[in-house]
């Protein structure tokens, strides 16, 4: 059985100047132990995505439809209460932005101990002593737990951001672009530390970004998101090697290449659509180099090219990969 | 961080000593001869008047009188009042635990029902919750203070008869003053916290508590509140100054022997001894409010509680200035 599985999760904002169609059928999968990368361009719909799964889209933000099964139970169908026993113990989320993902009011060991204490039970010296071995684990030394986040550097936030994900030891770590906001040295030392901790506590992770090169080192599967909607899924070898989708294909063309010297490099023309008013048929359709007629009037449905291997295009069905 | 409170109480000193010196300044420059306010019928006597300006030491140089008055203050001494045979000290003495009483009753009351309101139209925002209070916090801050203290005055205790209309009985005849006097920061709280509020919620840190699971009570209080509060502390240390400034009306109106009462009546009779030791007195009251205030952000905010830790010279910017 998956650990979690999204079905056609639709989310949709509906605001006075119109509803913007932020996850648009999303269905994904994860089992146990695995990591599932989520790649997209800014706007896709991604984080989106993972706060749907923790139930904390903001206002005016409406899951629509769909199911999120976790361990075959829908997370949609369950009380505000129930929820409340899985965020932060069975699943949790490393934030984007470690800069203000902190509260800067309360020392570090507060805001990880907060939610040791509010999952385990516990006396507080054993929280306490928890809290400091799980900050040890991510590098943060005892005599730091008492400090406030604005001691401590954007590397050192992330860290205790991740403290404060992986306290409970989680199931399931939802990591929205990690790394993003940090220096690109220290964004090899936080993957790294990412991954040791998934594979001590065996936990299964759902990981947000936009940077081929951390997905090609983490991740066992792939989803490619566009405009709220995953184009293309399967394993690493699937969409690294046999990409299917013309919008894959294209964030694959427009990485730069250390063994062919390019001057420019390709980007894919155009923008993402404006997700109030996406176009009719398949949402790439007007960036899409080899769109046809059938493109602009219908959306693909999901075509599986090899087990595993799925995909959204009208192209790739008829001829898979170039 | 002793070092700062000890630092910040010795800068009282200065503020105090230049707050002496203008009022003593306007008030030796004002037309009036305290001589003649003090004899009254007699001065028309030249003699007298002499010999009583030669007593009172207003034949003195200004900055022999500015230098006695100074001394006198040191001693606790705030001078002998031009009308009643009093010193000022026990003029103020017998009139200031009522202004007290009454400003800080409406402080704390608009620390109680301001920032619940305002919390409350935050966390229900654009409902009725919502517009109803701004309504109400928008309608109750453009009314005059003396209007809402005469409305109160015929509703409650004229019509209704629930509290005495005027003078000082018992702790009723505080209520209505506190309300009145309350009205004005109980408002400007309620739309500080909504507006804070409205601000701290967004930020991402209140996103981590709730992915932690905790309950939305545990979240308002501990992560919402606690960052909302600083601007808020702000507007309460100010509020004092305020009330203080709306005693004189508010005691008027009803009729409360209080500072404001004093600083009235000692205008109206000339007695500008007495005015000048009030606002003298009201200075200090306010200047060790301000200190209050800064305190209560250290106790709120860690970050400057490290400031003023490392002192002045090390002020290190706000890291929400920095390119994160």
């Amino acid at each position: 059985m998956n650990l979690l599985e999204i079905k056609d999760l639709t989310i949709r904002f509906d605001t006075e100047a119109g509803s913007v169609h932020a996850v648009n059928g999303v269905s994904l999968s994860i089992e146990q132990g695995e990591t599932l990368g989520l790649v997209g361009e800014t706007g896709a719909g991604k984080t989106t995505t993972a706060l749907g799964i923790l139930r904390l889209i903001p206002d005016p933000g409406k899951i629509v439809g769909g199911s999120i099964l976790y361990k075959g139970e829908d997370i949609l169908a369950k009380s505000e209460k129930e929820v409340l026993d899985i965020r932060g113990n069975e699943i949790s989320m490393i934030f984007q932005d470690p800069m203000t993902a902190l509260n800067p009011v309360m020392t570090v060991g507060a805001q990880v101990l907060e939610v040791i204490e509010q999952h385990e039970r516990c006396t507080p010296e054993e929280a306490r002593r928890k809290t400091v071995s799980i900050l040890g684990k991510v590098g943060i030394r005892e005599e730091r737990v008492d400090d406030y986040p604005h001691q401590f550097s954007g590397g050192m936030k992330q860290r205790v951001v991740i403290a404060i994900a992986l306290a409970c030891n989680p199931k399931l770590l939802l990591a929205d672009e990690p790394t993003t906001a940090l220096d690109v040295t220290i964004q090899a030392q936080v993957m790294h530390m990412i991954n040791e901790l998934k594979k001590e506590f065996s936990t299964s992770m759902l990981l947000i970004t936009h940077d081929l090169g951390i997905v090609a080192a983490s991740c066992d599967k792939v989803a490619i998101m566009y405009a709220g909607a995953i184009v293309e899924c399967g394993t690493l070898e699937d969409i690294f090697d046999h990409g299917a989708h013309p919008y894959t294909l294209g964030l694959f063309g427009s990485l730069p290449r250390l063994d062919v010297k390019v001057d420019r490099l390709t980007p894919i023309d155009g923008l993402m659509p404006d997700p109030m008013d996406l176009p009719q048929g398949c949402a790439f359709h007007p960036r899409c180099p080899r769109a046809t007629d059938v493109c602009r009037a219908e959306n693909p449905g999901a075509a599986e090219l090899s087990p595993g291997h799925q995909v959204r295009c009208h192209l790739a069905s008829t001829h898979p990969g170039p | 961080m002793i070092r700062y409170i000890c630092r910040r109480v010795l800068l009282i000193i200065p503020v105090l000593l230049g707050a002496v010196i203008i009022v003593f300044t306007i008030n030796y420059f004002s037309t009036a001869n305290p001589a003649m306010i003090k004899l009254g019928l007699s001065a028309s006597d030249p003699a007298k008047l002499a010999a009583m300006e030669a007593q009172m030491g207003l034949d003195q140089p200004y900055f022999v009188q500015l230098g006695r008055y100074l001394l006198g203050l040191l001693r606790g001494d705030l001078g002998q009042s031009y009308v009643y045979d009093k010193t000022v000290a026990e003029l103020i003495a017998s009139r200031i635990p009522n202004t007290l009483r009454m400003s800080i009753g409406a402080i704390l009351l608009s620390i109680i029902a301001g920032i619940p309101l305002g919390l409350l139209a935050a966390l229900r925002q654009n409902t009725a919750v919502d517009y109803a209070t701004t309504t109400f916090a928008v309608l109750m801050n453009a009314m005059p203070g003396f209007l809402v203290a005469v409305l109160l005055m015929i509703i409650f205790a004229v019509h209704l008869k629930w509290f005495p209309v005027s003078g000082v009985d018992s702790w009723k005849s505080f209520v209505l003053p506190v309300i009145a006097s309350g009205i004005g920061p109980i408002t400007q709280n309620a739309r500080m916290t909504r507006s804070s509020v409205l601000e701290v919620i967004r930020q991402d840190y209140v996103r981590t508590a709730r992915s932690k699971g905790i309950e939305e009570n545990k979240v308002i209080a501990r992560h919402i509140l606690k960052n909302a509060l600083i601007p808020i502390i702000t507007l309460i240390g100010s509020s004092l100054g305020t009330c203080l400034a709306g005693a004189i009306l508010v005691e008027m109106i009803f009729n409360i022997p209080g500072m404001g009462m004093l600083i009235n009546s000692s205008i109206m009779s000339q007695d500008y001894i007495t005015v000048q030791s009030c606002v003298l007195v009201c200075a200090a009251v306010v200047t060790i409010m301000n200190l209050l205030t800064d305190l209560a952000y250290a106790a709120v905010d860690p970050q400057i509680r490290a400031q003023y830790a490392a002192g002045a010279k090390k002020r290190k910017p706000h890291p929400g200035a920095a390119v994160p």
